[in-house]
């Protein structure tokens, strides 16, 4: 039997005159994401796309898991194919769904007929259907409002496809729809989080990660690689540049007064990172910040930070709690890296008595005392570029 | 590379290594099983058993083998608490145990059982708490012989006295891996009922363990199978393992490598004496030292060490962010001394220059790195 995958696209459809460019950035996304398993043939027709495997021995669960992780699927079917006739729509559909009648105790059928030349007309197709259902499976009964188990029968131009279940898909909108994005990433729970909500929204993904060794370690950057690696499932390829910041850092502890060091710090990574954003066809940067969680992130310390990039800053977390932040990243898979304990730039000297309050004319004026420009160019002449794919 | 973080793992003997190979590739017969090969293994595993038995001053049926020490612990604790539950329901134990320990006695807690955890006064755990906390409801007493994270020695050849007088129905288990193959081992003389050693800590292979069950004394087990290991730990016997273990234990060569690491301890303590920042935590144990910087992240010095010297030391801490050693913590010390801390430990093949080039980087680090 063969089986196939029916999508249905959401906002998409939305779209007007944009929608065949969406459409085919979707199919794009799903080629990349399928990459890798078995060979499908993707096509759309009928504000439907679909995956048909080339092979019967296909691993459709592998297909599926994959799918559900695609930005602008809103949901999906697995269908069987059946010929357009009710003969062979009737015992498709009873052996296709044999296990999960046989655990049912109420269904129901429905069908959409979009080939009108089909000669049954949907109620008909339906009280056909059922009757068979009923004849073979004496244990059910019908239930029309509340059923089971529904068996949906599609009847479209190419074929009769028959699913009983619905899969939820990631929905959003297509990666790369949007335009591309820069994600400051530290390790923590947050960034991974903000970078897949953005990518959600249509973003394709950069990366900017701030390394000091000693003071951070090889394996704080290799859990950050493994978190975009995570996030690239759904996000797609992304592209992540390390820049080197222990001497900014050394330079800070030093030079810039202690209860000003981390907002100095972010300042600093917010201009690091719009350079590399704008070297890298990246229209916004993106952060995990949330009003209030922690003393950088009140709302003076925001408008502070800031004020350092002339790029529109996304914060997609801003009005979120941990508690809220967290079970996102636990759908994500990244929460049990992101909580593995290595020092990471955020955590290096981090002040006894952060000032939550900072007024920006003191800060601008502590870092242009302190003079970090020679070292920024420095920093960007000796970034390391790492690719992620999922 | 100049690996002075022994504590953690030893490199394997080659010997040992090779008697794996060979249990792996020749002699890979089930010692259960009933033809020539079975009988071969089932001879190499007999003899394993008494080398290792003899190695703590027990008999060949007293030592059963576990995964490691891990294993060991978690059978020992169990296994005692569940055999005499029916006496009463108090365990005593130290709040520096290894986490094998503590976790377990932390399910134990929640499962109802009151637990004593004895904190170090001044740096040492007294004979004198030991007797306040051992009573006559006490079923259980577990404290290791050797703390890993700073070599203190504990007062453990008190206790099976203390037991006595107390008439408590209590086991007596010590954790046993730190100190094993460094310190001479006698069960008798120590009075345990349970003791744990492990492989990896004395040039043995990763993944074997032993635990010592006096003769007579009942444990229940909390895995189930086959008659293997006197059926406290069933499941085929991991003879290459165990073989390389027996074999990493014949070679031990306590009192030689005692005396050297002795020399190296000194070596090093004179050095580190005259680095301005540091502080001691332990001088107890010539095998393992424990200091802090106050002023640089456990973790940066780390890196920095292996960065640029090539050296390997620890933390002193289990390595969480924010979250503290445990056993410094018992100690009392402040936030800072316990972020900073430093795990330097010993085998007999260190020599000088794995020291020299530790100092040398130590002091370039405090002189270079930015403090905290």
């Amino acid at each position: 039997m063969k089986e196939i995958i029916l999508i249905k696209v959401g906002e998409i459809v939305l779209k007007g005159l944009n929608r065949k460019s969406f459409e085919s950035m979707l199919i794009r996304s799903i080629k990349h994401a399928l990459n890798g398993t078995s060979q499908c043939k993707i096509s759309s027709a009928q504000s439907t796309i679909y995956v048909e495997p080339c092979y019967e021995d296909a691993d459709i669960d592998e297909i599926c898991e994959r799918l559900e992780k695609v930005f602008g699927i809103v949901a999906f079917h697995r269908a069987v194919v059946a010929e357009k006739n009710m003969e062979s729509i009737t015992s498709t559909a009873l052996s296709y769904l044999e296990e999960y009648l046989e655990s049912a105790n109420t269904f129901k059928v429905e069908a959409k007929r979009s080939d009108k030349s089909f000669p049954l007309k949907s109620p008909e197709i339906c009280r056909e259907l059922g009757g068979k259902i009923l004849e073979k499976f004496n244990h059910l009964t019908v239930d029309v409002h509340n059923p089971e188990i529904q068996v949906t029968v599609e009847v479209r131009d190419f074929g009769a496809y028959i699913h009983a279940g619905v899969i939820r898909g990631a929905g959003g909108v297509p990666v790369g729809s949007s335009g591309n994005g820069t994600i400051l990433i530290s390790g923590g729970i947050d960034s991974p989080v903000a970078a897949w909500m953005m990518a959600k929204r249509g973003l394709r993904l950069n990366a900017v990660h701030f390394a000091s060794p000693p003071y951070t370690s090889q394996r704080a950057e290799d859990k950050v690689v493994r978190l975009l690696k995570k996030v690239s499932a759904y996000a797609g390829n992304i592209t992540m540049y390390t820049v080197p910041f222990t001497e900014i850092q050394e330079k800070i502890k030093k030079d810039c007064p202690e209860e000003l060091f981390t907002i100095i710090m972010r300042r600093l990574m917010m201009q690091i990172s719009q350079r590399i954003a704008e070297n890298t066809d990246s229209s916004c940067l993106i952060t995990g910040e949330s009003l209030g969680q922690v003393a950088s992130q009140t709302m003076k310390a925001i408008v502070t930070t800031d004020e350092a990039a002339d790029m529109v800053v996304f914060r997609p977390l801003i009005g979120m709690d941990k508690e809220e932040i967290i079970r996102i990243s636990r759908k994500i898979d990244t929460f049990d890296i992101s909580i593995e304990p290595y020092e990471d730039c955020c955590t290096v000297f981090t002040p006894k008595h952060p000032r939550t309050k900072p007024v920006l004319k003191y800060v601008k004026e502590a870092q242009e005392k302190a003079g970090f420009d020679e070292m920024i160019e420095t920093a960007l002449n000796d970034l390391k570029i790492t690719y992620i794919n999922p | 590379m100049h690996y002075l973080d022994n504590s953690a793992t030893t490199s394997v003997d080659k010997e040992a290594a090779n008697v794996a190979f060979k249990i792996m590739t020749v002699e890979y017969g089930n010692p259960s099983s009933l033809h020539t090969m079975g009988y071969n293994a089932s001879l190499i595993l007999d003899e394993a058993r008494a080398k290792v038995a003899k190695s703590i001053g027990a008999e060949s049926k007293e030592v059963i083998f576990t995964s490691g020490g891990t294993e060991a612990n978690n059978l020992a604790v169990l296994g005692a608490v569940n055999a005499r539950k029916r006496q009463g329901n108090k365990i005593v134990t130290t709040a520096i145990e290894h986490p094998s320990v503590l976790e377990t006695m932390k399910k134990l807690e929640n499962d109802g059982f009151e637990v004593v955890y004895i904190k170090p006064e001044k740096d040492v755990i007294t004979t004198r708490q030991l007797e306040t906390a051992i009573d006559e409801r006490t079923i259980l007493v577990s404290v290791m012989t050797v703390n890993n994270e700073t070599g203190l020695i504990l007062p453990t050849d008190k206790i099976p006295a203390i037991i006595k007088r107390k008439k408590s129905p209590a086991l007596f288990h010590t954790d046993f891996v730190q100190g094993y193959g460094k310190i001479p081992c006698r069960v008798k003389k120590i009075g345990c009922d349970l003791l744990t050693v492990s492989a990896h800590k004395v040039h043995g292979p990763k993944g074997v363990g032993a635990l010592y069950i006096k003769k007579g004394t009942r444990i229940v087990p909390h895995v189930y199978g086959g008659n293997q290991e006197g059926k406290v730990r069933p499941g085929t016997e991991a003879l290459p393992l165990i073989g390389a273990f027996a074999k990493a234990v014949e070679n031990f060569k306590i009192e030689e490598n005692f005396a050297r690491v002795k020399e190296l301890h000194s070596y090093c303590m004179d050095e580190l004496k005259n680095i301005q920042d540091v502080v001691t935590n332990s001088t107890d144990f010539p095998y393992i030292i424990n200091i802090s910087t106050n002023c640089i992240m456990s973790q940066t010095m780390l890196s920095y060490l292996a960065d640029n010297f090539d050296v390997c030391i620890s933390s002193g801490s289990a390595c969480h962010k924010g979250e503290l050693s445990h056993v410094l913590t018992a100690y009392g010390y402040d936030s800072r001394r316990i972020n900073s801390a430093l795990r330097i430990s010993f085998a007999g093949d260190n020599t000088e220059e794995d020291i020299d080039l530790l100092i040398k980087g130590i002091k370039t680090g405090l002189k270079t790195l930015v403090r905290f």
